[in-house]
């Protein structure tokens, strides 16, 4: 029993010290990819989409050796904390609460935030005026955050996927979606599932209400502020070439 | 686009396959070490093997599996330092998950084997005995072959229900078949589809393990019928 105590204590030991080793010249990077367009897996299982190029652009830009891979959202604020991860790119919004525990890139993007309903339907969005509609969200995002502080008269559904929504309108169970406008034209929209539906409401984005947050851009861990120097040089970099025009045209325009 | 996406999801079935073997034989040592220790005459032994399965028993899997993802190597860290060594520990999801699926099913395991033992007859032990057999000879020849035969409906059970939860370990980032499936189904807003791939999946591999336990329990039975009242 002692022997296989100690045998297993010293396999521990390496496999930290091997994890360690490789970090020190590796940039490892978590995005959680079922948020097309910005992040998602394509039919081979290669992660592609908006957040995935600016990375990889700033990494060249910098001289980062990275590695970006999909991992779970749930995990992913609580893993860089923890050190399992250098950096986190996964349209994260900007926010004093976040800005607390991690450290955030400068902001590479100003997302527009629209409501989604079915053709047809209209809806008062001043104060009060959505009482008894059902409003579906991804829970945990900053869109959950603004209609659980503007529309307390609303029901609100909470689902832990960026798609499950959909269904919901889909399924007429759910009067209203709100999401990055380029995500609902990507993921739904576009489609034959959203063919009845459309865009309602105005453009809304952090300056009209301070849970959009600031804007959206990089994390790292608080420490690593080396780390962050580089990914802002990177992103300056790119950011001067044009290269983060082009992505928004090819990504966000309409 | 589809037929890719599914080859996709099919190509992680080694992965999930791996890790369930690999969990599955933490959780035979495991529960192979505690039963013995609740047999045996040790009240510390079977102290802590007690401890062992009514706690493990008693926590959701999803809880024990974050908290070995999450906390565990923290823990171990700032242990570490407090010790003045200079390592840390990280566990990728892969050891986590195997870790985490043996800790778990070790103690469902453990069950399975004390009551598989506890059913043979004690008189054969004695009976070995009597004629001289080594300990070894006594539990290779007498022991293990009707331990087998009765430990495996709840080792076949075990099994199961450990190969379905390998799908737990997607959320801790494992590339495993369910979380190519939920990849896909964000990736294309087809999540019937996808998740339905992912069901034939598991659905696949419980049809091969039935097939391959019935045939051994049906050879562990041979010979064993005529002498039941």
């Amino acid at each position: 029993m002692r022997t296989i105590l100690i045998s297993l204590a010293a396999a521990l030991a390496l496999a930290g010290a091997a994890s360690a080793a490789e970090a020190a010249d590796r940039v490892s990077i978590a995005t959680d990819a079922t948020f097309p367009p910005f992040e998602s897996v394509d039919s081979s299982g290669k992660l592609v989409g908006y957040d995935i190029e600016l990375m990889q652009a700033v990494c060249d830009a910098a001289k980062l050796d990275c590695n970006i891979f999909g991992a779970a959202w749930d995990g992913m604020i609580p893993g860089l904390i923890a050190g399992k991860y250098d950096a986190l790119i996964s349209q994260l919004t900007v926010t004093e609460k976040r800005r607390k525990v991690i450290a955030f890139s400068d902001i590479y993007e100003h997302p527009v935030f629209r409501f989604v309903a079915r053709k047809g339907t209209s809806f008062d969005f001043a104060s009060g005026g959505l009482k008894g509609k059902t409003i579906a969200v991804q829970t945990g995002t900053p869109m959950d955050a603004y209609v659980t502080a503007h529309f307390p008269e609303a029901t609100i559904k909470r689902y832990d996927s960026g798609s499950a929504p959909y269904l919901e309108l889909a399924a007429g169970r759910a009067d209203l979606h709100i999401s990055y406008q380029a995500q609902i034209v990507n993921s739904f929209l576009k489609g034959d599932a959203g063919k009845d539906f459309a865009l309602v409401g105005p453009e809304l984005t952090g300056k009209d209400a301070k849970e959009f947050g600031e804007g959206v851009a990089i994390a790292v861990g608080k420490k690593n502020t080396k780390l962050l120097d580089d990914i802002n040089r990177g992103l300056a970099a790119v950011r001067a070439s044009g290269k983060l025009d082009a992505l928004n045209a090819k990504y966000l325009g309409q | 686009m589809t037929l890719a996406y599914v080859a996709t999801i099919l190509a992680a079935g080694p992965t999930t396959l791996l890790l369930a073997l690999s969990s599955l034989l933490v959780a035979i040592v495991l529960g192979f070490a505690a039963a013995f220790a609740k047999l045996s005459r040790s009240p510390v032994l079977r102290g802590a093997a007690g401890l062992y399965t009514f706690v493990i028993r008693g926590i959701p899997d999803l809880v024990v599996m974050l908290l070995v993802y999450y906390s565990l190597p923290a823990l171990l860290n700032q242990f570490a330092d407090a010790l003045g060594f200079d390592i840390r520990f990280e566990f990728s999801p892969v050891v986590a998950g195997v870790a985490t699926l043996g800790l778990i099913f070790g103690a469902y395991m453990t069950e399975t084997f004390k009551s598989a033992l506890q059913n043979i007859p004690k008189g054969q032990i004695e009976a070995a005995m009597a004629y001289g057999l080594s300990r070894r000879r006594l539990f290779l020849r007498i022991v293990l072959p009707q331990l087998v035969r009765l430990a495996l409906p709840g080792f076949t059970n075990n099994w199961l229900v450990l190969a379905k939860a390998t799908a737990l370990v997607s959320l801790i980032g494992l590339q495993d078949v369910m979380f190519r499936a939920k990849g896909a189904a964000e990736a294309t807003a087809m999540p019937f589809t996808f998740y339905l791939v992912a069901a034939g999946f598991y659905l696949a591999v419980t049809l091969a393990s039935m097939a391959l336990l019935v045939h051994a329990a049906r050879r562990f039975e041979l010979g064993t019928k005529a002498f039941e009242p």
